[in-house]
């Protein structure tokens, strides 16, 4: 009630219809303007040292940047990443699709599925799967329990490029699957429903009805987990598979310019990293279609 | 055209018996109205009828033969998907929410059915869109994505893209029911020419004007069984039962 006292208290011996003659002003911010002189001279400092510090060897920096093996890597590792999120995209359509089954078992295989590869380390994943060749040291094909056809070396057949692949695309179909199906249940059932009633069957509505409006909803998160398996790929360092950082250490392990090439890594994983933003998007417009508030509803 | 008939159909839902024994008769180029409260059983009749809903015992045939099941020694059986998915595309549905394809404009969503499912030529589909656009009044639309269009719009649309599998039969369930008052007309005045042209159509609706001056045949059901049925005119202005008396009170 307090406040309605303070509002009675009238405003005396202004002549208002003068002050009007001009615009109102902003309100003082000293807060802001000391935020801005503390950032301000962060920077400054920041951008001071990076010229100033001999350490960040520059020199050896630009040296490096094209070297072949560094180059060798990258292309490795852009291998590793565009393999790993096809296998990842493709396993996670499938158990996203199998979690949301009639059938119980598919329910429970695709759930356990999601459970053990989110549960254990991706880290630990790749181990295990450099080291498969200790558990399964041939590799055949045949009928269980009968006759076998043909057999490999598991080691002959899974190269530790192979490892890495299959450690980094089924962990990640795992994420994937809880995107997918994210956007599947993002889809109003009567869209199924009027392309069944059209006499589409089920891969049909899924594949022209149902995915390219799941599609709007599934790309962020999916242009997120593009960017965060290009920089996880470096773990497969675990399993000696020659990638970006891998190289970059064979180098500093030699030279011992330790700082100067992980900035030479930094810069192509940073650079990388915007091209893939870029990318996404892009695609985020192209799956808009229809969109409501892009299209905007004054057309009407 | 085709007629539709009902042989003792049943429905239940887990325990819910939703559908109690449903017999009825739906001539060709006839148009059916079924009313009643909510939870009567009337839309749950009309999804068993394109196998949207599996029916737990009896039969419905379209032009004498079934949708969803097949004959097996004495009793039903149903049929595989494919099948299904092939008998199921001479019945056009049009369903209360529009259910349009979002990522398709208005054209796309008529074309859609027939290029995959009829197998058209991309020309010729389109041809056909703009003529089945023209006809539900829509012809400066075309372009439009459902989310540009109005609900009575987006309801047109929805007709023509049911109209462009060239069904035998149109099933409307509560057509009107999501739509503002002022946009309602459109969508009837388009059903009623739809019954001219000598459809067969079984509608699910609360707009009693319609039933009464487009619909050959009232059907009044309440609890999952037809409690009257007959001509408009007699079924809404002398209801022979209680419960026919009691929910034409409220709605009228």
């Amino acid at each position: 009630m307090s406040d309605r006292g303070l509002l009675s208290q009238p405003d005396i011996g202004h002549d208002y219809l003068a002050l009007t003659t001009k615009p109102v002003l902003r309100r003082r911010r000293p807060g802001q303007v000391i935020a801005v002189v503390v950032v301000l001279f962060a920077i400054v400092y920041g951008v001071w040292t990076l010229i100033t510090n001999p350490g960040f060897g520059w020199v050896t920096v630009g040296k490096y940047f094209l070297d072949t093996r560094i180059l060798g890597g990258l292309l490795i590792t852009l291998e590793l990443t565009v393999i790993a999120m096809a296998i990842g995209f493709v396993v996670g359509l499938v158990v996203a699709v199998m979690r949301m089954s009639d059938n119980w078992l598919l329910r429970g295989v695709s759930g356990a599925y999601i459970w053990f590869f989110r549960g254990t380390p991706l880290l630990v994943q790749l181990l295990f799967w450099g080291f498969s060749a200790v558990l399964f040291p041939k590799i055949g094909l045949g009928i269980p329990w009968g006759p076998t056809f043909v057999e490999w070396n598991t080691n002959d057949v899974i190269s530790l490029f192979g490892a890495a692949i299959l450690g980094l695309g089924l962990n990640e179909g795992a994420y994937m699957a809880e995107i997918v199906r994210a956007g599947l249940l993002s889809v109003p059932a009567g869209q199924s429903e009027a392309s069944r009633s059209m006499g589409f069957s089920q891969l049909h509505t899924l594949r022209f009805v149902v995915i390219p409006q799941a599609m709007k909803v599934i790309i962020p998160p999916v242009g997120n987990e593009v960017i965060s398996m290009l920089k996880t790929t470096s773990l497969v360092i675990v399993i000696g598979v020659g990638d970006l950082l891998y190289n970059t250490q064979q180098i500093y392990a030699q030279n011992l310019q330790q700082i100067p090439l992980l900035i030479v890594a930094s810069i192509w994983y940073i650079l990388l990293t915007s091209i893939l933003t870029l990318a996404q998007t892009r695609l985020e417009k192209k799956y808009s279609k229809g969109n409501a508030l892009l299209l905007g509803k004054a057309q009407r | 055209m085709s007629d539709v008939k009902f042989f003792n159909v049943h429905k239940n839902f887990g325990h819910v018996e939703v559908l109690k024994g449903i017999n009825l008769t739906v001539a060709k180029q006839q148009v059916v109205c079924l009313i009643g409260p909510s939870g009567s059983g009337k839309s749950t009749l009309l999804r068993c009828v394109n196998h949207l809903e599996m029916t737990t015992s009896g039969a419905i045939t379209i032009g004498g033969r079934m949708i969803g099941y097949d004959v097996r020694g004495d009793q039903l059986q149903e049929a595989s998907q494919p099948e299904i998915n092939k008998r199921r595309s001479k019945i056009g549905m049009v369903f209360q929410s529009f259910n349009l394809f979002g990522h398709m404009t208005a054209k796309e969503n008529v074309m859609f059915g027939p290029i995959k499912l009829l197998k058209m030529s991309k020309k010729d589909a389109e041809a056909h869109a703009r003529e089945l656009l023209r006809k539900v009044g829509l012809a400066d639309k075309m372009d439009n994505y459902p989310s540009q269009l109005s609900g009575g719009q987006q309801q047109r649309v929805a007709i023509a893209r049911a109209l462009s599998m060239k069904p035998e039969v149109m099933l409307f369930d509560e057509p009107t029911s999501a739509l503002d008052p002022e946009l309602v007309g459109e969508v009837l005045d388009v059903m009623k020419q739809l019954a001219r042209d000598g459809m067969t159509m079984i509608v699910v609706t609360h707009e009693m004007g319609f039933a009464r001056e487009v619909g050959d045949v009232v059907v009044f059901m309440d609890n999952g069984v037809i409690v009257e049925q007959g001509d408009p005119q007699d079924v809404l202005t002398n209801p022979q039962h209680e419960r026919t008396k009691s929910f034409l009170a409220k709605v009228i």
